[in-house]
Formats: C-alpha cells, sequence, structure tokens
C-alpha cells in the first residue's frame, strides 16, 4: 500500500466516487419505479445487470466467455420477458 | 488452480480459528460464514420489501419533499441492504463462490415468496416461470463466473 503511486490512488478514489454516484443514482431510479409496479413484477428485471455486465464484459474488456453465461444470459431474457408480459 | 488451493487453505484455517471462538463465546456463532450467508440473502428480500412499504405509504412527489427525508420504512431498508452487503462480504470470505453465487440466485425466489406474503401480491403463474427463469439463469452466469475465477 505504501509504495503506491499518488496518481494510482488518485485514480482509485475516482472509480470509488463514480461508483457510489452510480449506485445512488441507481438506488433513486428504483425507489421510482417501486412506486409504479409490483415488487414481484419489478425484482426480475434486476437479473438483467447480469445480461449487460455479460456483454460488457465480452465488448468492451474482450474477455473470453463460457456457454454457461451464454446459457444463463438466455434464460434471463426470456424469463425477463414472460415477466413482463405478465 | 494455484489460487484456489491458496484459497482453500485460507478458508481452512479460518473455519480451525472460528470453531476455536465458538467453544470460548456464542457471540461468534453468529458469524459462522453460512449463517451470515444466509442472513445476506434473507436481508435482501426484506429490504427490498421494506422499500416497497417505504414508497406505498410514506413517499410523496416531488421527491424533494422533506419528508421523504425521513421515510421510516426507507431508512430501515437502507439499514438492511447495508446488513446484506456487509454479510455477503463476511460470507464471501470463507464461503466457496461456487456455493454463495447459487444461493444468490435464490434472491429472486426470495423476494417474489416474500412479495407474495407480506405485500399481498398476486402473482400470476405466468409471473412465477418467469421469475424461476430469471433465478436459473443467474444461477447458470454465477456459474460461469466461479470457472472464470478458478481459470485465473
Amino acid at each position: 500500500m505504501s509504495d503506491q503511486s499518488t496518481s494510482t490512488r488518485t485514480r482509485r478514489r475516482l472509480d470509488l466516487a463514480g461508483g457510489v454516484l452510480a449506485m445512488t443514482v441507481g438506488f433513486f431510479t428504483w425507489l421510482a419505479l417501486l412506486r409504479r409496479f409490483d415488487l414481484s413484477y419489478l425484482y426480475p428485471f434486476e437479473g438483467i445487470d447480469r445480461v449487460l455486465l455479460a456483454v460488457a464484459a465480452w465488448l468492451i474488456l474482450k474477455e473470453k466467455t463460457t456457454r454457461d453465461l451464454w446459457v444463463g444470459v438466455i434464460l434471463i431474457c426470456i424469463g425477463t420477458a414472460f415477466v413482463a408480459g405478465s | 488452480m494455484l489460487k484456489v488451493t491458496k484459497k482453500q487453505t485460507e478458508s481452512d484455517s479460518f473455519l480451525a480459528e472460528s470453531a476455536d471462538e465458538i467453544k470460548e463465546s456464542r457471540k461468534s456463532r453468529f458469524f459462522h460464514p453460512y449463517l451470515q450467508l444466509f442472513i445476506s440473502v434473507v436481508l435482501t428480500a426484506v429490504s427490498q420489501i421494506l422499500l416497497k412499504i417505504g414508497v406505498d405509504t410514506q413517499f410523496v412527489s416531488p421527491w424533494y419533499t422533506t419528508s421523504n427525508f425521513f421515510a421510516f420504512w426507507i431508512w430501515l431498508g437502507i439499514l438492511a441492504i447495508i446488513g446484506s452487503l456487509f454479510s455477503w462480504l463476511f460470507a464471501l470470505k470463507s464461503v466457496p463462490l461456487i456455493i454463495a453465487f447459487n444461493l444468490a440466485a435464490t434472491n429472486h425466489i426470495m423476494v417474489a415468496i416474500g412479495s407474495w406474503l407480506f405485500l399481498g401480491e398476486t402473482i400470476s403463474s405466468q409471473r412465477w416461470i418467469g421469475i424461476f427463469l430469471v433465478a436459473l439463469g443467474v444461477f447458470f452466469v454465477g456459474r460461469s463466473a466461479t470457472r472464470a475465477e478458478e481459470k485465473l
């Protein structure tokens, strides 16, 4: 920790601040959505964050993906479509 | 593979440590990693239900109304979220990722059961099917994440 350069530390703090800011915005958006929809209707949509993460990891970070990941992504998409239509 | 064996020895030593502690005091039983994992999953569901109760009974628009900042149920929900995060992090110190991630998939089912029992929401069979598919999908994504972790 002590041999860390100052720029790395600043970068990390900025990353952390950005993360906290994004989570705060997400939280208030979630509250606004909760006012309008049933919890059992809304909560399955949270599974979409995995889909977005998978696609981001694949496209932006160029990570190697497994078959299980895409099976999961497709299942989440189908499930969310079912919930959306209910 | 090297990392996995290192992790296992770490968790073994942690378990041995906690086993000694359990003999010493009853309080440490509360910090058993699997109990913490269970608490984390339950608290996540509880927090969502508390937030839903909060926005339904106490929240008024516009959002900057002063009374919103003192909404009791919403603060309880935020506390539950913080609690679930800490117990999750604590559990991850020693519970294998594959078990932790698989249990996280039950979140979706817990929230559905909670909103049916405590919020009185009617959940159609189509919605149940959707919820189970999403939970299964989260399970598969978690499984692939563990595999990726093991390969590192």
